[in-house]
């Protein structure tokens, strides 16, 4: 132990933990990396609305609704558009009722751009990949969570014991030796790991820092009798008034907005909500867009709602919630301008791109030494690695032409979206199994990349939202969809065609053959 | 196929070295959580903050604890001193948390 060093011993370290949890590590930088553009993917998945930067036709339009259908509710809520989302919802909740809480909420409906509620396809959408980043499927939410943060953390003891295996780090990252077989796979892993390697620890801990008081609970126990004192400390809700029984009218909610805008400075709600509307003990409660600031955490304005008087103003403004509010801030990357968030897109794809290098690396390490011999552990990893790599993204794919092709009268359609999703995947696990493992490669990748090309050419021919549209209408945001799907689909076809083409060993590669048997023997 | 780094020393046959790394994965896995933890919680009571702010900063350094921890048992000349160090730290900490309250 003591002559093998502490850098070696870091190398079997970092090799281990990443095989162990690198799968679920790939489905979770593949999520998060495209979490980025969630409302994108939840306005393309909703070709029937359209986007809108006039809040407050919307506003108005679901207070018009919200009046019709439950003028007796104990609190209405209605969530406005972010900047680069569309439609509005609005909801209520009976009296006596609790709020609601998970699945498809029954009293919610849509608000189109025009104030009118609209009929959206039931989906899903951004959100779909989004909750699978964190929450996982198929199995309860928490389990879920705890074993995201359980690779998490292994991917932080990764990422240390990554920097000191490399000691040579920064001369790695000019280091890149190409078509030279595990050579080439571990400089692109080195490159991809340093390039992004700030984002990485960054994305890895701030990770942690989401789910936190779930993970260590024990710092806030070690101060409150219970979690739930903790909570109501660092997230204090105001009790709604009791009504009075008096009715009086409600202040305009385009005032609302107004004094918004006054208060934060140009600011916008994402969440208003109202308690005892149409009550003289009416109160309202305006949300702060998380587009609008760094600090993950409630900024909030309380009005009285009849007079409109601000009551109360919040915001984190602690250091301890001010850190944690930033580190998630920074983690979902909601503030984002768009330039910021092309490079924190690249740098997930990085991240997904480092754990895939990382997974087939130790393939084909281990197949050279194999020579040809069987062994079950090779088997079970280098299909797995087919399955995952290549057979997620198509999985992902796959949802996307759910989100297409599946009839709109389906009951439970968005979680037929999923299913089909995870029908998908499990389908490309299995055919894993059952092809040449080279075969296997070129027809998943291909396969991918055939079903994202196509998405955009389904939508010109078959929808009113195609990229010829969407650049006619001035919608970036589908534009950049349909081309966003075209480029990932001819990257993924590119990387099928190099895995297909036979290609004779380089003269450099044949010379440096044997010294790289001895290097790694 | 080689086994992991932290057990190629000469000395351990192949069922001590598997014993070896079973006991740091022990260690590292629930035995540096707990050690972990009990340092979120000294550090909860004791850092110069509101009990809020201070809950909130030792949550946030936990993990950072933790990691620490995790490696540090990889790299240690042996699983027991490894398990000797860890523990000592944890039962400090836990010590330490309760005097502070």
């Amino acid at each position: 132990m003591k002559k093998q060093g502490f850098r070696q011993s870091q190398a079997g370290l970092h090799t281990w933990t990443g095989l162990l949890v690198g799968w679920i590590l790939y489905l979770i930088f593949l999520n998060g990396t495209v979490s980025y553009w969630r409302e994108e993917i939840t306005r393309w998945s909703r070709p029937e609305i359209a986007a809108t930067k006039d809040l407050e036709t919307v506003a108005r339009g679901a207070i018009t609704h919200l009046t019709a259908t439950a003028p007796k509710a104990a609190s209405w809520t209605i969530t406005l558009p972010e900047e680069r989302a569309s439609g509005a919802v609005a909801t209520w909740k009976a009296k006596g009722k609790p709020a609601f809480r998970r699945g498809t909420d029954p009293n919610a409906v849509t608000i189109g751009p025009d104030g009118k509620p609209v009929t959206v396809r039931d989906t899903e959408g951004g959100n779909a990949f989004y909750r699978l980043h964190f929450d996982l499927r198929y199995i309860p939410v928490l389990w879920g969570r705890w074993v995201v943060g359980f690779c998490t953390m292994f991917m932080l003891v990764a990422i240390v014991s990554g920097v000191i295996t490399h000691k040579k780090i920064f001369a790695d990252f000019f280091t890149f030796r190409p078509g030279k077989g595990q050579r080439s796979w571990l400089d692109a892993h080195n490159a991809l790991a340093v390039l992004s390697l700030p984002f990485h620890a960054m994305i890895t801990y701030t990770g942690l820092i989401t789910l936190m008081v779930l993970y260590m609970p024990f710092a806030a126990t070690a101060n409150y009798p219970t979690l739930k004192a903790y909570y109501a400390d660092s997230a204090p809700a105001a009790k709604p008034p009791k009504p009075s029984g008096h009715a009086a009218p409600l202040v305009d909610i385009g005032q609302v907005l107004r004094i918004a805008e006054t208060t934060w400075d140009g600011g916008k709600p994402t969440v208003i909500r109202i308690d005892n509307p149409g009550d003289k003990a009416a109160l309202i409660t305006a949300y702060r867009r998380p587009s609008e600031t760094l600090v993950d955490g409630r900024h909030e304005i309380v009005l009285d709602g009849v007079t409109g008087a601000i009551r109360s103003t919040a915001e984190p403004s602690s250091s301890g919630m001010i850190a944690r509010g930033g580190m998630v801030g920074l983690h979902a990357a909601r503030f984002s301008p768009m330039t910021l968030r092309w490079f924190f897109f690249l740098s997930g794809v990085a991240g997904t791109a480092m754990v895939a290098t990382g997974l087939i690396m130790w393939t084909s390490k281990r197949r050279a030494k194999l020579e040809g011999r069987r062994h079950f552990g090779f088997w079970l990893v280098e299909r797995l690695n087919i399955g995952t790599v290549a057979g997620l993204p198509l999985a992902m794919t796959g949802f996307l032409w759910a989100n297409r092709l599946l009839p709109l009268n389906l009951a439970n359609r968005g979680d037929w979206e999923v299913h089909v999703m995870a029908l998908t995947w499990l389908a490309m696990l299995l055919y894993a199994f059952v092809r040449p493992p080279r075969r296997a490669w070129i027809e998943q990748l291909g396969l991918t990349g055939l079903a994202l090309v196509l998405l955009p050419v389904f939508d010109q021919t078959a929808t009113a939202r195609g990229l010829i549209d969407s650049l006619k209408a001035g919608d970036g945001a589908l534009v950049g969809m349909e081309l966003g799907l075209l480029g990932l689909g001819a990257a993924f076809l590119v990387m099928a065609w190099r895995v297909a083409k036979p290609r004779a060993p380089r003269k450099t590669e044949r010379a440096l053959a044997p010294k790289l048997a001895e290097a790694h023997g | 196929m080689k086994t992991a780094g932290v057990v190629q020393g000469k000395s351990r046959g192949k069922i001590g070295d598997g014993l070896d790394v079973a006991a740091r994965i022990v260690l590292a896995i629930p035995g540096a959580y707990c050690a972990a933890a009990a340092c979120a919680m000294l550090l909860a009571r004791t850092l110069p903050a509101a009990r809020l702010d201070a809950s909130l900063w030792a949550t946030i350094l936990s993990f950072a604890i933790y990691c620490a921890l995790v490696i540090w048992i990889f790299a240690a000349a042996s699983a027991l001193r490894a398990g000797a160090v860890v523990a000592a730290i944890g039962v400090i900490a836990w010590l330490g948390a309760g005097w502070a309250t």
